[in-house]
């Protein structure tokens, strides 16, 4: 049984469609990749999901069910928040208070939801700390964000993310403001955290090195779709959208080449919202493009997955 | 033939004071740095942040006046270089192309401008800017426009354009394609090749990205807090790293690859606080192979078959 389940997830901002028609499901354990170049709109999925939008984005779906619950009642998205599932961002340092320690932030979500005396909070926050790999965390409750580095703060807020013990962990883009040394030990928490409270893991990342070493499954997202979802070998060895074939080979790999080799590229750029109304959104840029690609292809069942592509086989 | 070199280059900030009657201690950004650049030839800096690469270039473009040490151009002094000679002859292209161009001037203003400056006739000013647009894959469509109205890969062939339009011998790249899209990396990075062979231009690159460093450069100095820790041809570092910082910074690099693992773990710690520098080697708190004289003892560059090494094992 699957514990998140999304069936035609849509954002728009006004009319113009941001994200269309997205379909998710997530187990316990499992570590699903939202993989895609920036605007693709893998962010406001999760924000979505998060019921976390920005004023003049709307959402609507046809189903959102979080282990049973409705997520399109708004009351039951706000305490679920924070509490089961959770969601860590790109930029630690905007993310948390500046104003507030960090002790006092990872106490007040575990009080807003479990109640209970600051005693038991900062026991809990304490622990948390100490378990994401924090040295001195007695210190560190009492320091300010800024007093922290990049790596230390964003392990602070895993920690304030698993305060309440959440099912689901939605990490935005969480190694892409660190260095490439301080990325590796991130992921790994994150991967050993998962295996030891069965979390699900939303991973959203536009780096592909990282989704292929970190997805059970992944979805490739293009101008606001699903593209591509499918089991992670099956994307990274045989993917059957043209648009994941192509961005794979785009990427540099270290001594894949020789110098100064040419690297294969898509030509042209992502088409802006509301300006790829009909047919595929990729036709423009895709060496396999014929008539047929001007009517929209819908996400069909093929080898390993489904891909959004009328050739996919 | 040496284009630019570069001895014992010190560059200093002032650092933070210490009370309100405390003595503002220098931070040393750049500590004791020897590099040259061949005509014709692409020297990558690679490094995590802080590590002193950007500050070098700054200092390489006559941004910032170094504490101590030289940097020649074709053999003269920059430090006796006029500003305009010196903004001849080498120029940078920075990371993030939406802040790098004046958002109120049209393409073909952004581009000619460094022709005006010289006093370029009008009518031979328009002959030259075209030409360029065309050499870095743009078209005449695009002069009439401004920065916004371009997406991040024709914004960064446009700060390429203002770079190249005065013939300079040496362009200093800072994270050329940091800020874009892997599809539109790749479109950047063969510019970058292509140009180079056309016009038998000489990089500086600056990268943390080793795979992107592996395609474009011919020699590649790893700099550590301020210094250079390795340095020699890049396809020897990259088949051989010899510094554990390197080896790191090798195996932290994730390719695209579902068959192999994350990462055993990193380095742990971070790159130190530069106001308060570590004792002998500065590598030696994140160094697994530390022995007692790199707590005491800085190692220095020490050349073998044609790769220099600081450290002391």
């Amino acid at each position: 049984m699957s514990l998140l389940e999304i069936r035609g997830l849509g954002v728009s901002a006004g009319a113009v469609p941001l994200v269309r028609a997205v379909d998710l499901s997530i187990a316990r354990g499992e570590t699903l990749c939202l993989a895609g170049e920036s605007g693709s709109g893998k962010s406001l999925t999760a924000l979505a999901l998060m019921d976390l939008l920005g004023p003049g984005l709307t959402r609507r779906a046809a189903e959102a069910r979080f282990d049973g619950i409705d997520l399109l009642d708004r009351g039951a998205a706000t305490r679920l928040r924070g509490d089961r599932m959770a969601m860590i961002f790109q930029e630690p340092m905007t993310a948390l208070n500046p104003v507030f320690t960090i002790g006092g932030q990872l106490e007040a979500v575990y009080r807003r939801h479990r109640g209970g005396g600051s005693a038991e909070a900062r026991r809990r926050a304490l622990h948390l700390l100490e378990r994401v790999g924090i040295g001195a965390p007695e210190r560190r409750l009492r320091q300010f964000p800024h007093e922290l580095s990049g790596g230390l703060r964003q392990r602070a807020m895993i920690a304030m993310a698993l305060m309440c013990q959440p099912d689901l962990l939605i990490a935005d883009e969480p190694t892409t403001a660190l260095d490439v040394t301080v990325q590796a030990e991130i992921l790994r928490l994150l991967k050993d955290l998962q295996n030891e409270l069965g979390l699900a893991l939303i991973l959203i990342t536009h780096d592909l090195g990282v989704a292929s070493r970190m997805a059970d499954r992944c979805a490739v997202m293009y101008a606001g779709e699903i593209v591509e979802t499918a089991d992670r070998r099956t994307v990274f060895k045989a993917p059957r959208h043209p648009y994941t074939q192509a961005l794979l080979r785009c990427i540099p790999v270290l001594g894949d080449a020789a110098p100064g080799t040419r690297l294969l590229d898509i030509p042209g750029a992502m088409p802006p919202p509301g300006e790829s109304e009909t047919g595929c959104a990729f036709r423009a840029r895709c060496t396999l493009a014929v008539e047929e690609c001007a009517s929209t292809p819908p996400l069909k069942p093929v080898a390993g997955g489904s891909a959004r592509c009328w050739f996919a086989q | 033939m040496t284009l630019l070199e570069i001895t014992d280059l010190v560059c200093r900030y002032p650092g933070r004071r210490r009370g309100f009657f405390g003595r503002a201690q220098p931070v040393h950004a750049v500590n004791g740095v020897s590099l040259s650049v061949g005509e014709g030839e692409v020297l990558a800096l690679v490094g995590e942040s802080g590590c002193g690469k950007s500050t070098l270039a700054r200092a390489m473009l006559g941004l910032l006046k170094p504490a101590a040490g030289t940097i020649r151009l074709g053999g003269t002094p920059v430090a006796a270089m006029k500003r305009r000679d010196l903004a001849r002859r080498i120029l940078p292209v920075f990371q993030d192309p939406y802040s790098s161009l004046n958002p109120a001037k049209t393409v073909e203003a952004i581009i000619g401008m460094p022709l005006k400056l010289d006093r370029v006739p009008a009518e031979e000013r328009r002959k030259r800017v075209r030409a360029m647009v065309q050499r870095v894959g743009l078209n005449e469509r695009h002069l009439a426009r401004r920065a916004h109205q371009l997406s991040g890969g024709q914004r960064q062939r446009v700060a390429i354009a203002r770079a190249l339009i005065m013939e300079p011998k040496l362009v200093v790249c800072d994270e050329p394609t940091s800020a874009l899209d892997v599809s539109v990396q790749a479109q950047i990075l063969n510019l970058l090749m292509q140009l180079r062979r056309e016009l038998k231009l000489s990089y500086v690159l600056i990268s943390h990205n080793l795979a992107v460093v592996e395609r474009l450069a011919d020699r590649v100095a790893v700099m550590y807090f301020g210094r250079i820790v390795e340095e020699g041809p890049a396809a020897a570092i990259f088949a051989n790293p010899r510094h554990p910082y390197t080896q790191a910074l090798r195996s932290a690099v994730l390719s695209p690859d579902p068959d192999l693992p994350l990462p055993a773990s990193g380095l742990g710690g971070e790159v130190p606080d530069p106001a308060s520098p570590p004792s002998g080697c500065a590598f030696h708190p994140r160094c697994p192979h530390a022995m007692a004289r790199c707590r005491s003892e800085t190692p220095e560059l020490r050349e073998v078959n044609g790769i220099a090494v600081a450290c002391h094992l």
